[in-house]
């Protein structure tokens, strides 16, 4: 009984307890991890002089990141292909929306801010709206703004 | 925390009060902030249960890094089947026993370093020494456990999470971890009675 007793006491310790090596250790961990290899496919960009290519993880955080300021839509994959060349051919945005959002103006925004965000990160002067076939699909509703 | 595009901050949407679901989500999509949360929210468990499975403080660094490099590298084909949290703990536990089989074939002996002192700036020294007292006869007695019932153990005890989820982890079936958790049990609380 007293052994049963001293074990519940020390696991509730244990349960409570962050280890000091934890501590010095955490900040390290997040550096060391976003450096590991994510297979991905590289994606030419044109500058005055000559070319850029970034590879495809790179584009779609940066088109991730310009939807983050939408108050009622959140992305859920991005992910676009490339022309044998390896220009940027078709994006594809796949998003949870906000309940009561009217879809199409939603659909407009975000295929906007999509294409401002690939210009600037592949360099072209205009936003490639005409050129770059962005596809908007609304892959989930949901009434808690948490979940976006 | 997220702008808005007007300007305003979007309340509920602070990266370390977040639904683990939508860190997943976005920490895939390359938000290094997203992935800095779920480091921190999950790696003192993660941490916690590697250090007690591989008693070895570099051993447990190499595990933890490794895992969470895994998580991050795979963490646009996670779909959500299980929970973000059970997922991590099936990466972790992969690498704990990847590195029990290396350990074993290079036949390290295994000395419990115990990290933990007492803490000086406690309020009650006497209470603090207890209670690292406590703590290390706890992590004496697990050491003396097997690698299967440690983990179910301290997956179910310490963790909180179900015989299903442990046998997902541990790639068991539910009923194994039955019985593992039963064996744990039984040599706990023997070995804690001698305790004082």
């Amino acid at each position: 009984m007293n052994g049963e007793r001293i074990l519940t006491e020390a696991t509730r310790a244990l349960r409570a307890h962050t280890d000091a090596g934890w501590i010095a250790l955490r900040d390290d961990v997040v550096a060391a991890a976003v450096r590991a290899f994510r297979p991905a496919a590289p994606v030419r960009g044109h500058l005055p002089g000559g070319e850029l290519w970034v590879t495809s993880t790179v584009l779609v955080g940066q088109v991730r990141a310009a939807l983050d300021g939408f108050p009622d839509a959140a992305a859920l994959r991005i992910t676009c292909t490339t022309t044998p060349d390896g220009d940027l051919d078709r994006l594809t945005v796949e998003v949870v929306a906000l309940y009561g959002t009217a879809l199409v103006p939603l659909a407009t925004r975000i295929r906007l801010a999509a294409a401002d965000a690939v210009a600037a990160t592949l360099g072209t002067a205009e936003p490639p709206v005409a050129r770059v076939h962005v596809d908007v699909s609304v892959g989930d509703v949901t009434d808690d703004p948490s979940d976006l | 925390m997220r702008p808005a595009r007007d300007g305003r901050t979007v309340l509920g949407m602070d990266d370390e009060g977040a639904p683990d679901a939508v860190l997943a989500r976005r920490a895939a999509l390359h938000d290094r902030a997203a992935f800095r949360a779920i480091v921190h929210r999950h790696g003192p468990a993660l941490y916690r249960y590697a250090r007690r499975m591989l008693d070895d403080p570099e051993d447990t660094e190499d595990c933890v890094q490794e895992a969470f490099a895994a998580a991050w590298t795979a963490l646009p084909q996670f779909e959500g089947r299980s929970s973000l949290r059970t997922w991590l703990f099936s990466i972790t536990a992969h690498k704990v026993r990847s590195l029990q089989r290396r350990r074993a074939r290079t036949a390290r002996p295994l000395p419990f370093t115990p990290d933990e002192t007492v803490d000086p700036r406690a309020v009650d020294p006497q209470r603090s020494l207890e209670h690292t007292d406590l703590l290390n006869a706890l992590n004496a007695a697990l050491r003396e456990l097997p690698s299967g019932p440690r983990s179910a153990w301290l997956l179910r005890e310490v963790e909180g999470l179900s015989y299903e989820e442990i046998a997902q982890i541990s790639a068991t079936s539910t009923s194994t971890v039955r019985g593992r958790l039963h064996r744990a049990r039984a040599h706990l609380v023997t070995r804690m009675e001698g305790w004082r």
